[in-house]
């Protein structure tokens, strides 16, 4: 009776043919799905031409960057994979099989794209070969947040210095999207730890502006601040010349560190308060208190959400099309706006959802899975005890 | 990680140090927000700009598709068509009447949509768990604004153009200029008609008091508004209905919704729902295990068991983060810029342009969005204070 046939029944039986309703609800669901399937398969496969991403994949990932500049997009790339990877290996335990298998799965999607495009092949291979790499170090060595804190500083300096030359206004595409969603994240984190002690504060002068400040902040729209900060820049510091994308970031930074603050303030009030009381009766001041004592454990607690907090910058940095940067969504638009492509609405679409979605379920299998790892830490901290 | 320990502080000179942090802050406050302020009075008189409100009642003539703005007719304020001639203030009126009726349609449809999916969570159909599953994971993992784009251009402008006009149930008419649907016009004076809807709800509101007074005296309101409803439509019969007619290049008469507002409260909608969906599935996640089998264990059938005891509790847990999800809601309107419906943010950007008065517009903004959201906070609280009484 335990033949996986039997068991198979068994579980159809529980899980979709229970009752009279289940059945019919499931024939009725099998019958859709199948018959959405077919007509996305078929479209996909035999309808929609996808040279058009194809041909234009280098809009797609890097804007109206000129050819020449090229090699400093994939530098800024491999950086990013060195963020990315050393960020990982902080959460998770590097394991090869795992590893190996993601790796095979990303190589079977990129390769239809990419052809056989040898440079870019390159890049990609010492891409992923940073990535892994950095994953493996940060997580055998037991690197502290220290350590990747500083690296993940000093390359963010090192991209944004390699980029900048070949003019911040051209930066666009896919390339656009994720230094924006890193720069801006790096802020919003420092800010956001800063507001969230600052509303904390026992000195009234403090706490004030700063929940004055998260509070207006949070009930304005993004792209309301985004593009008035773009307006009034020039209005304020009339002898500035600052780029559209730092005034971009500048509005990101402005409206996220104080949703960041919140999700901050969430793992600090989670916080038993003797922790607070224990550090105080070793005599420790109040800077030592907060930065020695709370801060670790308050980030600890709060890393879920502000991982939550860098998907949503992500999923709004298409917003910057207000203040006339070209990012994904954007180059999206510039392709179908050339008249070879005008008929690819669809095609267009499905391939930027798409990446979107991957990199969007990324960050949040990332954010599930570093929820589960921390709980977990502490039930072993309480059988302790 | 090694802390050097400190010498304590005595009790007065931490209470010296902080009068100095006070005064430093608030120092440094002051002259940040003098300095701006300086700056921007400075460059502001260079561009022989003043600021002041007074451009709110000069005339606007900017165009807006779609919306009602208020005027004044026979000394009474109404709703009205808005046209160019209208001050820059009524084209403001026209903005926010637009993003608040998106918000509402939004709002309704998104909690209905997004409870049914929260709750399919739950189902003891495996297809059905999993296929709500992946709704979520979907649109929470993608871009609003992307969404938004889709569904503008890659649904609502793929529609048959006017020529091929698809005719649903007989009178709704789809094309691409929008969809259009029969009106019925009520034979009442208008302000007669949002009196009485007015009294219907007050009438219902008190309903929900009377719940655990009297069963009875709830039924008898209940009539009564039905009564009510009926007096005010009674006038009105044989019904006056006016039906939408394709003309060359627009539909006349009917109801009609533009493609702009329809892919704007689609996208919101379908999006926030999601989001819905994963609050109402923490919420009845959080419920004991204890509830769902003694429920079962006293012989509740499960649509029963989902609205006798699980909704009831769940709601509880649900509200405030269903209040945030409503603000958030309301801000996102302000994405439909994207797409040019004439929402507030898209109006208010636009007489910006005109007149050159950035600042005014977002001061103005500012305080409406705060208001905004304080209303819907207040509507959720009361909502709160409300659910927390019945159960």
């Amino acid at each position: 009776m335990s033949s996986p046939f039997h068991s198979m029944i068994f579980w159809s039986r529980r899980n979709l043919f229970a009752t009279a309703k289940d059945v019919a609800l499931t024939v009725m669901l099998v019958l859709l799905s199948i018959w959405a399937a077919y007509h996305f398969i078929h479209w996909a496969v035999l309808v929609a031409r996808w040279d058009v991403v194809s041909d234009s994949l280098r809009v797609f990932l890097v804007g109206t960057l000129p050819p020449t500049e090229f090699w400093r997009a994939w530098i800024a790339l491999l950086f990013v994979a060195l963020i990315v990877g050393s960020m990982s290996g902080l959460g998770f335990a590097f394991r090869p099989r795992q590893m190996a298998l993601t790796i095979l799965f990303l190589a079977g999607l990129t390769f239809p794209i990419v052809g056989n495009n040898i440079p870019v092949l390159a890049a990609v291979c010492s891409m992923t070969v940073s990535f892994v790499a950095s994953w493996f170090l940060v997580s055998r060595l037991a690197l502290s947040i220290r350590h990747v804190g500083c690296f993940v500083t000093g390359s963010l300096a090192l991209i944004f210095m390699i980029l900048a030359p070949a003019g911040m206004d051209r930066w666009g595409g896919l390339l656009l999207s994720l230094v924006f969603t890193l720069v801006s994240s790096f802020f919003i984190i420092i800010f956001g730890v800063l507001l969230a002690f600052g509303r904390r504060s026992n000195n009234w002068a403090l706490r004030l502006p700063c929940i004055m400040y998260i509070e207006s902040m949070r009930s304005l729209p993004l792209i309301l601040i985004v593009y008035w900060i773009w307006i009034a820049g020039p209005l304020f510091f009339p002898t500035w010349n600052v780029a559209a994308v730092t005034r971009g970031i500048a509005g990101f930074v402005v409206y996220f560190s104080a949703v960041a603050a919140e999700s901050v303030r969430g793992g600090l009030q989670g916080l038993p308060k003797g922790q607070q009381e224990a550090a105080r009766s070793l005599g420790l001041g109040e800077f030592d208190i907060n930065y020695q004592i709370l801060l670790p454990q308050a980030l600890r607690a709060s890393v879920p959400a502000l991982m939550g907090n860098i998907l949503d910058v992500f999923n709004f940095v298409p917003v910057v099309f207000v203040v006339g940067l070209a990012d994904f969504l954007r180059t999206g638009e510039m392709v179908l706006a050339s008249p070879r492509y005008g008929d690819r609405t669809y095609e267009v679409y499905v391939f930027m959802l798409v990446i979107y979605f991957a990199i969007g379920s990324v960050l949040t299998f990332v954010a599930r899975g570093l929820e589960h790892h921390l709980s977990k830490g502490s039930r072993r901290l309480s059988e302790l005890h | 990680m090694t802390a050097r320990p400190r010498r304590l502080a005595n009790p007065t000179e931490r209470l010296w140090r902080r009068q100095v942090i006070r005064l430093i802050v608030l120092a440094a406050l002051g002259t940040v927000i003098t300095l701006l302020i300086r700056a921007l009075e400075h460059s502001l008189a260079d561009q022989g700009i003043h600021f002041s409100f007074d451009y709110l009642f000069e005339v606007a003539g900017i165009p807006i598709s779609e919306g009602r703005t208020l005027g004044i007719a026979h000394g009474w304020p109404v709703l009205q068509e808005y046209l160019p001639t209208d001050m820059n203030s009524q084209a403001l009126l026209t903005g926010l009447f637009n993003t608040v009726s998106v918000s509402l349609m939004a709002i309704v449809a998104a909690t209905v949509l997004g409870v049914a999916a929260g709750l399919g969570r739950f189902s003891s159909n495996w297809l059905l768990r999993n296929m709500c599953f992946a709704f979520t994971e979907a649109f929470r993992n993608t871009p609003l604004l992307v969404q938004l784009m889709f569904w503008y251009f890659g649904v609502l402008l793929q529609l048959p153009p006017i020529t091929a006009v698809a005719h649903l149930l007989g009178a709704v008419t789809v094309s691409v200029h929008g969809i259009s649907a029969p009106r019925i016009d009520s034979l009442l004076p208008a302000g007669v008609g949002l009196l009485l809807c007015l009294l219907a709800m007050l009438m219902w509101i008190s309903t929900t008091a009377l719940r655990q007074v009297n069963r009875r005296a709830r039924m008898i309101v209940i009539w009564l508004i039905a009564a009510l409803v009926v007096l005010a439509l009674a006038p009105a019969i044989p019904l006056n209905v006016d039906y939408p007619i394709s003309g060359r290049f627009q539909e006349f008469g009917g109801v009609n919704i533009s493609p702009e507002l329809a892919a704007l409260v689609l996208a919101i909608s379908v999006n926030s729902a999601a989001y819905i969906a994963e609050i109402v599935r923490g919420a009845v996640d959080s419920l004991p295990i204890g509830q769902w089998e003694a429920a079962a264990s006293l012989g509740l059938t499960r649509s029963d068991l989902l609205r006798q005891v699980i909704l009831p509790q769940a709601v509880k847990i649900a509200l405030p983060s269903l209040g945030n999800q409503y603000i958030s809601l309301t801000k996102n309107t302000s994405l439909g810029i994207a797409v040019g419906f004439p929402e507030l943010f898209n109006v208010t950007g636009t007489i910006a342009n005109q007149t050159g008065r950035s600042l005014e517009g977002f001061l103005i903004l500012m305080v409406t969005y705060l208001l905004l959201g304080t209303a819907i906070s207040f509507a959720v609280n009361y909502a709160n204070s409300n659910a927390l009484r019945v159960g």
